[in-house]
């Protein structure tokens, strides 16, 4: 198993905010994570990340990276893995991106940290850019001149470059327009079936989940109600709580 | 959306809102270039539907004059918006109010929420001798929130509570016309969904007409009847939502429709991702705008710009091939074109 969470609980001041007992992301699959504002959802990710602690929070239980433990790594260890082996993307690709440095210097800049030289982090840039369907020449602007979607294919190019075996995603579509989101959900499915990414994507929009994971996790206020195969839990939800979050997704309805 | 189903009402004498051929310039960019719009008088729902540039947030903005038109007009039960001014102009924006996208900065942060949907009662001298308080808690009762709210900083509500304080305030002044500017995408589905009730409530208690502005054609059907999707500050097609729904005619509404998740997998259109993002409107690319980035484009699509024409009774599209869209023609594949590359017309930026 790629990454395996097992009783994770993630506490502030004593008081639970996410408690996760079971959950696994194998290579080749993306995982959903369902749930509304404050379900602890992304509080989970800021614990494989290993950045709940900076936040403040206490974290117990096991996450295991290829059954490496990361609670309790050191922290030159854990920035080793983190952004090269766990990337991540987050809701706002604008925030993640420092507008006064050109796209390609926070890009190449980050390579460089994980090791490359100067010219081997230019071509990897360059061909991550032309995987996400990005012309290089972008590199050159500053994040203002890029739009939504191109910034978090930008960040995604990224995490490509760094070679990275799982992404976090979280509500990594939920700032683009429907037409953007479809662009990026299509090439999330690229990477896990073309390159073999275990990917945990986090979002309150059961539709999305549906459309592009294996299996979901549903969360709320810090506990995991239902897990299942997609298909099961948004066809036959087992909790109260799931079908309320499916009765939320507007539909069309009508169809050609 | 579930609820009940919309029917396109008889034309009455005169729509509460007329534009015509509205045009609004940003220097040399053309925002909005030629967009007319019918709103009947309430309950009514307009839906306003295109991407990130595509001119709908300047659409709505313009009719309600918070940016300068640079041709056409916008009538109001008869009236010429675009030449009000003093006490005709603030009756107007008394009749006429928005709800924005970001309540987070539509709403002071130093106000509580109680003072700032009174602040609008005092400016336009609707708040009653001694019974301010009152008339706030029934507002807020009115966009289903506990009056106990009025006494709280915007900070300490959820998103969607500060939602429906941004409509309590507009609701203050009983407005005729409320334009809606994307009110639910900084939302969860859940709280979305709550929100979307309660604007099919006011607009049958309130007999409301409305605008929503959004670029999720999904919230439209159960709140509008009549949709109009715009792209590049022209109105690609525009008719009765359930029909245009059913039937598009133009193929970039077929890639808006495509590109909805849904949750049924029966329910999943063939997905066309368009190449690309938006063109900005300061780089309109010759022959018709959605060209470079469309599926079914063929030879006269590069050189001539379609007008905008009626295509199916109610039904009107600018686009060359629109009867065939109608027919049923849907793209074979999808053409590959890294974004962000110059294309052969300055398609992109």
């Amino acid at each position: 198993m790629k990454l395996e969470i097992r009783d994770l609980e993630v506490s502030f001041a004593g008081r639970p905010v996410a408690s996760v007992a079971e959950l696994d992301v194998d290579a080749g699959e993306i995982v959903g994570l369902a749930g509304e504002s404050g379900s602890g959802k992304s509080m989970t990710i800021l614990a494989v990340l290993g950045l709940a602690g900076t936040a403040g929070a206490a974290v117990t239980g096991s996450i295991r990276l290829d059954g490496q433990q990361l609670i309790g790594m050191s922290g030159a260890g854990l920035r080793a893995i983190r952004g090269r082996r766990i990337a991540a993307i987050f809701q706002s690709p604008a925030l993640a991106f420092n507008p006064v440095y050109r796209v390609g210097r926070i890009v190449t800049r980050t390579l460089r940290l994980h090791g490359l030289s100067a010219a081997e982090a230019r071509e990897r840039a360059d061909a991550a850019m032309r995987s996400v369907l990005l012309t290089p020449d972008l590199l050159h602007r500053y994040p203002s001149q890029l739009s939504g979607g191109q910034l978090q294919r930008v960040a995604i190019a990224l995490a490509l470059a760094l070679r990275a075996e799982v992404l976090l995603a979280d509500e990594p579509t939920s700032a683009l327009d429907v037409t953007v989101q479809a662009e990026v959900l299509e090439l999330l499915r690229e990477l896990r079936d073309d390159r073999g990414m275990a990917i945990l994507f986090v979002s309150h929009d059961l539709a999305v989940i549906a459309e592009l994971c294996d299996r979901v996790a549903v969360m709320r206020a810090g506990q995991v109600l239902e897990t299942g195969p997609v298909g099961q839990v948004t066809v036959a939800p087992r909790h109260e709580y799931t079908r309320e979050l499916l009765a939320a997704v507007p539909r069309l309805e009508v169809r050609p | 959306m579930t609820g009940p189903p919309l029917t396109a009402q008889p034309l009455t004498a005169q729509p509460l809102l007329e534009v015509r051929d509205l045009k609004v310039s940003f220097g040399p960019v053309r925002a909005l270039d030629g967009v007319s719009l019918e709103l009947e008088r309430g309950p009514f729902g307009m839906a306003l539907v295109g991407e990130s540039g595509s001119g709908k947030t300047t659409a709505g903005r313009a009719i309600l004059r918070l940016v300068p038109a640079a041709g056409g007009t916008v009538r109001f039960d008869g009236q010429d918006v675009l030449a009000l001014r003093g006490r005709r102009l603030r009756d107007y924006r008394r009749a006429a109010q928005i709800v924005f996208q970001d309540a987070d900065n539509s709403l002071d942060p130093r106000m509580r929420i109680g003072a700032a949907i009174a602040e609008v009662l005092a400016s336009h001298g609707l708040a009653p001798r001694g019974g301010v308080t009152d008339r706030v808690a029934g507002l807020l009762s009115e966009a289903a929130l506990d009056p106990a709210l009025a006494s709280r900083y915007p900070h300490q509500l959820s998103g969607g509570q500060r939602q429906r304080v941004a409509i309590a305030r507009a609701l203050a002044v009983s407005p005729r016309l409320l334009v809606l500017d994307e009110p639910t995408s900084a939302l969860d589905v859940t709280a979305q969904a709550r929100i979307l009730a309660l604007v099919r409530r006011l607009r049958s208690e309130r007999a409301l007409t409305y605008l929503l502005i959004t670029h999720n054609l999904a919230i439209v059907p159960g709140l509008c009847e009549q949709t109009a999707v715009l792209y590049l500050g022209r109105i690609a097609e525009a008719g009765p939502t359930a029909d245009l729904l059913a039937r598009p005619a133009h193929p970039y509404t077929l890639a808006l429709c495509s590109a909805v998740p849904e949750v049924d997998r029966a329910s999943r259109r063939s997905r066309i991702i368009l190449p690309g993002d938006t063109p900005r409107a300061g780089t309109v690319p010759g022959g018709c705008p959605f060209h470079p980035r469309c599926p079914l484009a063929i030879d006269v699509c590069r050189v001539a710009v379609p007008p905008s024409r009626e295509v199916a009774p109610g039904r009107r599209a600018a686009c060359h091939r629109a009867e065939e869209v109608l027919a049923g023609l849907r793209p074979a594949g999808t053409p590959a074109q890294l974004a962000g590359e110059p294309g052969p017309k300055g398609s992109a930026r």
